[in-house]
């Protein structure tokens, strides 16, 4: 039993960390808004080369072979960036999907490369927020398709997240995958999707607060930094009790995804809690801002908007809800101590 | 990570369990809050020491089993899965032990960890003042070395356990021209000195769980003072880093209480409304991420790590779910909530009203959460004070 992070693995983070501080900066963020942009092909080639696109693609594909518990803290950092690409969906949700389908290693090896991004629309999803990009599988009726832009008819629509482009599709295409073990590839890729969208909230939970502890030290009224009013620090504090309390669920989650084993109630406890600790933070720290929380003029929306997306999608909060519900109220598990560790 | 047990951990866990099994009273002792309660509650304490189980991480030699805090935590579970007693010791073994471990001369550990290992010593903790609560370092009571002793006088109140307990540990300023954080000792007493007066304090549910103590010309030898004088501060800090951060509400606590509410849940089903089970889903899910945290901070501290500000975080959270789990199962219970567990009528009522109303101190005791979050705001995040 060690509940710990590799020295690598926190590296990797780190290095991830600096790359993204450096080359995904609010700036640049509101660059691409202004000119209506929502994907950088420089970044793209960027994270393809730091190997981040082809992390979890086999090495006979040119990636790292790795698996989801090494990216989750990458994830996170993603969500604290508000990178727009979608990296994760490509990376830690398109690709394992891609892997237990089978026979596309051509793919894997296009997304390795940078040259190829897949995103998958996710059927518990009423609206499909899926980014539009090169390639894109979708689901529906126990089918998975493989969907691009000549074989399927997309209704480019709108979001609030001004960096997220969404679609409308009707779910045709070239078969990927049907019949036997369906269901099964596709409840895992599910609970993938779930723990990637969790860790995105995590990410962006924490900036929400960090952005808040930075303009609450700047700010000033009554003659004091803002920060020094504890009603603020009350706000942040609780806040931040919120966030901690979501990663340990969202490291469990991540164990058990990479185990191969059953995790719909630790990603459906990852993402509920991480949503609803995204949607506290964002509250907090549009409190925090005071008018300027309302604007364009500082750079909290942003991250406020992806939290709503994110919130909404990869299974909704009452979607999750129900899954927690289903488990721990029927008797089906045993819910006292000494249960925590299958 | 690895989040499987090891064969090593499994065994100590079946020879936990087949030991409470085989051990644990079949029906649920007295309060420790009366006097028999007390008793009873002690002679458990020997009884789990003649196990080598009064405090498992210990040393071999102070009566523990030199185990990780792993195991401490598998410990935690196995004791609270059969709901064996409340821990009348936990003064002892959770503060003051590892404080002594910390700061103790080789002699102090001798004369004292044994015998609290034993449950021969129940302590309490002497910190709070009627005018030093939150604010701790305007402490008043005075320890003025004489000779090869201190003279105590002031007054010592909340002293949780005092009533019954056998010593008290805790602050006293020793420097009488000192300020606030300065000129303060870490002081170990017996509490049958002459010029000490104890008096009970009933608490919310009737029973007297704490006591003031008054002292008027107490000598208490030299030998008393934990890591020299005028260390106090620094030692209570540490003590209130293991109240806060790890020992004092151990996962598996609020773990049995959620499996508890899950069951009273499902009792009622019929007239639970969508609200409330949402409440218990939620008692669940934050019980259960309390344990995931403890254990990654266990695991980090046996990696080396220091406990630093999770110490708030987990204040805070233990605290304010024990008391919305509690005020869940009232709302379940609806009408018969209020009737007292022994009354007419109460049937299955059981001991949740007991529960929520100490489960109202739990924001308060240990630093209040208003504390907590200004730890957190200025120390974790950067605040201006
Ligand atoms: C069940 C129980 C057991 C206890 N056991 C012991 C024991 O064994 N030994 C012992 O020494 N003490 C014990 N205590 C006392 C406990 O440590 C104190 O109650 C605690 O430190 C708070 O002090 P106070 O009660 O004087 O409240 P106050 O300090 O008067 O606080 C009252 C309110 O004001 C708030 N407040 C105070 N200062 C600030 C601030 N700076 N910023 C924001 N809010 C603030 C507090 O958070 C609280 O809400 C116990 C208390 C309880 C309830």
């Amino acid at each position: 039993m060690n509940f710990t992070f590799s020295e690598d693995q926190l590296e990797f983070k780190e290095a991830v960390k600096g790359f993204l501080a450096g080359e995904c900066t609010p700036e640049h963020l509101r660059k691409m808004v202004e000119s209506g942009e929502q994907f950088s092909h420089a970044r793209w080639q960027q994270l393809a080369e730091m190997g981040l696109t082809g992390i979890l693609v086999p090495e006979a594909q040119g990636g790292l072979g790795m698996t989801e518990i090494d990216f989750i803290l990458l994830a996170e950092q993603c969500g604290y960036a508000a990178l727009p690409e979608p990296l994760v969906e490509t990376a830690a949700i398109a690709v394992p999907l891609l892997k237990a389908i089978g026979g596309q290693e051509k793919t894997l090896e296009r997304v390795a490369s940078g040259s190829l991004v897949v995103t998958v629309a996710d059927r518990r999803d009423e609206v499909v927020t899926t980014p539009k990009t090169d390639l894109m599988v979708l689901t529906f009726d126990g089918q998975a398709f493989r969907a691009t832009e000549n074989t399927s008819n997309f209704i480019t629509s709108e979001s609030i997240d001004p960096l997220r482009p969404v679609s409308l599709t009707d779910y045709s295409g070239a078969v990927l995958m049907e019949g036997d073990g369906t269901q099964d590839i596709w409840e895992k890729h599910e609970e993938r999707a779930s723990l990637m969208a969790a860790a995105g909230l995590v990410g962006l939970s924490q900036r929400m607060v960090d952005m808040s502890v930075a303009y609450a030290q700047e700010r000033h009224q009554f003659g004091k930094p803002i920060g020094s009013f504890q009603a603020i620090k009350h706000h942040l504090a609780s806040t931040m009790v919120a966030i901690e309390f979501v990663r340990p669920v969202l490291y469990q989650a991540a164990y058990e995804v990479t185990a191969g084993h059953c995790a719909i109630l630790h990603t459906s406890h990852a993402k509920l809690k991480a949503s609803e600790a995204a949607m506290d933070a964002a509250e907090v720290a549009h409190q925090v801002h005071g008018a300027m929380g309302y604007t364009y003029e500082v750079d909290l929306h942003l991250w406020m908007k992806k939290s709503w997306v994110l919130t909404a999608t990869a299974g909704d909060q009452i979607y999750h809800e129900d899954q927690i519900d289903n488990l721990v109220m029927t008797g089906a598990l045993d819910v006292g101590p000494a249960a925590t560790f299958s | 990570m690895d989040l499987h047990y090891t064969d090593k951990q499994n065994d100590f866990r079946a020879e936990v369990r087949s030991w409470m099994a085989d051990n644990v009273p079949t029906s649920p002792l007295e309060s420790f809050d009366t006097q028999e309660g007390f008793e009873a509650h002690r002679a458990w304490e020997r009884k789990l020491a003649t196990g080598n189980f009064g405090m498992v991480t210990w040393p071999k030699e102070f009566g523990g089993r030199a185990c990780t805090l792993i195991e401490w935590l598998i410990f935690e579970e196995e004791y609270f899965r059969v709901g064996a007693p409340g821990r009348v010791n936990q003064n002892g073994i959770f503060l003051l032990g590892p404080t002594l471990m910390e700061y103790g001369t080789d002699e102090q550990k001798a004369k004292f960890i044994p015998r609290m290992a034993s449950g021969d010593d129940i302590w309490a903790q002497a910190w709070s003042e009627p005018s030093a609560g939150s604010d701790m370092a305007a402490i008043r009571t005075k320890a003025i070395r004489d000779g090869d002793h201190y003279v105590i006088n002031g007054q010592k109140t909340w002293s949780t356990r005092a009533a019954y307990a056998d010593w008290c540990f805790g602050l006293f300023r020793t420097d009488p021209d000192s300020k606030r954080h300065r000129g303060l000792s870490f002081i170990l007493l017996p509490l049958d000195l002459p010029g000490i007066t104890i008096r009970p304090i009933p608490q919310l549910n009737g029973q007297t769980g704490f006591a003031e103590i008054f002292f008027d010309d107490v000598h208490v030898p030299v030998e008393n003072c934990l890591a020299g004088e005028g260390e106090g501060w620094k030692v209570a800090m540490s003590t209130a880093g293991f109240e806060r951060g790890l020992m004092l509400r151990s996962p598996a606590r609020f773990q049995a209480t959620a499996g508890r509410l899950v069951e009273l849940c499902q009792q009622n089903e019929k007239r639970v409304s969508g609200h409330v089970r949402r409440k218990v889903l939620d008692a669940w899910m934050d019980a259960t991420a309390y344990t995931l945290a403890t254990y990654q901070t266990a695991s980090r501290l046996i990696a080396g790590g220091k406990i630093g500000s999770e110490a708030s975080l987990n204040k805070i959270f233990w605290s304010e779910m024990d008391r919305s789990m509690h005020r869940t199962a009232l709302s379940i219970l609806g009408a018969k909530a209020d009737l007292m567990s022994h009354a007419a009528g109460a049937d299955g009522v059981g001991n949740w009203l007991d529960g929520y109303m100490f489960s109202l101190a739990g924001p308060i005791y240990a630093g209040s959460n208003e504390i907590q979050r200004n730890i957190i705001a200025e120390r974790l995040l950067g605040l201006p004070r």
